[in-house]
């Protein structure tokens, strides 16, 4: 994306590079946003074919832009605003030590009711700190694929943080 | 110290040693650390791969395939629209739907109309019409010659190269061959229109135009005789005898020798050809030689 004698994308190492460096973060972030619902994999995949058709109409400075927005429309257009939550997987345990079912049993718990506290985030709170510690991505780089500053997503995530330690005081 | 302001700044990752030392002593500090280091278990790349580039591209290149069929699949559909606009368009406008009928040599057909009108067509004829504004406008033209019986109703015209017959109900003959033309009305009023002329016939009367000359006189009434097959003319030109004789049989008659242009008055069969010649030419001291339905008629010899 650095080459600047190229203003759009239809060399296919060009995009190769954006496909690389964009679908793992833009799967996430759909992801993230839908609350696991669709076929991210698959909407990720056709925003790309789209940009390939477009190449001609958008430079490789634009693609992130273009290829956030034409996903999450695609998205919204085939889903159905129906309450799911987020899954989860469980620890493979470290040592013998931590493997007893009393443990176990308390891993399930805390992580069920996580789960249940992050379905009462707002789609942008969950989004930005899901970016944040799940794929540990930095505030500016959410900020970036956002599309908003980094202030903004500082307090989305700090929101989100207070939203999460009401809901599960007490907890510990 | 504000809690608040701890939590932002170990969010941002700025955290001094001292502050650390109060974030570590805060209540929820466990919380925290638990939800976020728990976070992980929702990761979306637990649950979804990403596929690396070379899936992509050949999802691109295997999708050509459907839409460079299509790209001849359209430009096909707007050729076969354009072509589905093009006949509608001449069958609306121009075709209007005609009807023809049409009889050969020695064939005599007999056509019902949609309002149970009913025509018989003599040999080598044809009608035409359009059935489809039959109940508003009962025309049809007529090449040839007709016997009609014609349902009582509106109008009824029967156009010819020559004139224009117009009935209300009746039944009529008409004969326009070449520049023969005549009508006899059987029952009812036929009204004839011929150069901008009008005459009305009544039962048992004939109107003919022959080469220009109009002429008129009875017949004997009930049906034309060509019905019955046989043909019956009075005062009609010899040629015209000729002419319907060769109809009649498919053959084709040569009377280069004789007077082709002297009235004849008598008829001939149609289902017998050596009576019919016979009939034709003894009466007029003529003789006939037939060769494989090539006749040829002249004066006898003295």
């Amino acid at each position: 994306m650095t080459n600047n004698s190229k203003d759009n994308v239809c060399d296919e190492e060009i995009f190769s590079d954006i496909y690389r460096k964009l679908s793992n973060d833009l799967q996430g972030f759909l992801y993230y946003k839908f609350n696991g619902r669709g076929d991210c994999h698959d909407k990720m995949q056709e925003a790309f074919i789209k940009l390939w058709d477009h190449c001609k109409t958008v430079s490789p400075a634009k693609a992130k832009a273009f290829l956030y927005k034409v996903s999450s429309n695609m998205m919204l257009n085939e889903l159905k605003h129906e309450k799911v939550v987020l899954k989860y997987t469980l620890d493979k345990p470290k040592n013998s030590t931590d493997e007893t079912p009393e443990f176990l049993m308390e891993e399930e718990q805390f992580l069920q009711k996580y789960q249940a506290a992050l379905a009462t985030l707002t789609e942008n709170q969950r989004v930005a700190f899901l970016l944040f510690k799940a794929d540990g991505k930095s505030q500016k780089e959410i900020a970036e694929m956002l599309g908003v500053t980094r202030r903004v997503v500082e307090s989305r995530i700090f929101n989100a943080f207070k939203k999460l330690r009401d809901k599960m005081d007490g907890f510990i | 110290m504000d809690k608040d302001y701890l939590i932002k700044k170990w969010l941002s990752d700025t955290l001094t040693e001292e502050e650390w030392r109060e974030f570590r002593g805060l209540d929820d500090y466990n919380l925290l650390m638990k939800l976020s280091g728990k976070a992980k278990n929702f990761g979306a790349s637990n649950f979804i791969e990403t596929d690396d580039f070379q899936t992509l591209k050949n999802r691109i290149t295997d999708r050509k395939k459907p839409i460079r069929k299509l790209d001849w699949y359209k430009p096909l559909l707007r050729i076969a629209a354009i072509m589905v606009l093009a006949f509608g368009t001449y069958f609306a406008f121009f075709s209007n739907n005609l009807t023809q009928i049409e009889s050969s040599n020695g064939e005599k057909i007999t056509a019902i109309l949609p309002d149970a009108t009913e025509v018989l067509l003599n040999a080598v004829s044809e009608i035409e019409y359009n059935e489809r504004e039959w109940d508003e406008k009962r025309q049809l033209s007529l090449e040839g010659e007709a016997y009609f019986k014609v349902a009582k109703g509106s109008l009824f015209e029967v156009y010819t190269k020559t004139g224009k017959i117009g009935v209300l109900g009746t039944q009529f003959n008409v004969k326009n061959r070449n520049d023969f033309f005549e009508v006899v009305c059987y029952e009812g009023k036929v009204r004839v229109t011929y150069l901008g002329k009008t005459k009305d016939l009544i039962p048992g009367y004939l109107y003919r135009v022959i080469k220009g000359n109009v002429s008129m006189d009875t017949v004997r009434q009930g049906q034309p005789d060509w019905i019955k097959n046989s043909s019956s003319f009075k005062e009609v030109p010899y040629y015209e005898v000729l002419n319907e004789m060769e109809r009649q049989y498919g053959i084709t008659i040569e009377a280069n020798s004789i007077d082709s242009d002297r009235l004849f008055n008598g008829g001939f069969v149609h289902n017998d050809l050596v009576e019919a010649l016979r009939s034709i030419t003894l009466p007029l001291g003529l003789q006939y030689t037939n060769e494989s339905n090539k006749v040829v008629i002249k004066n006898i010899a003295r």
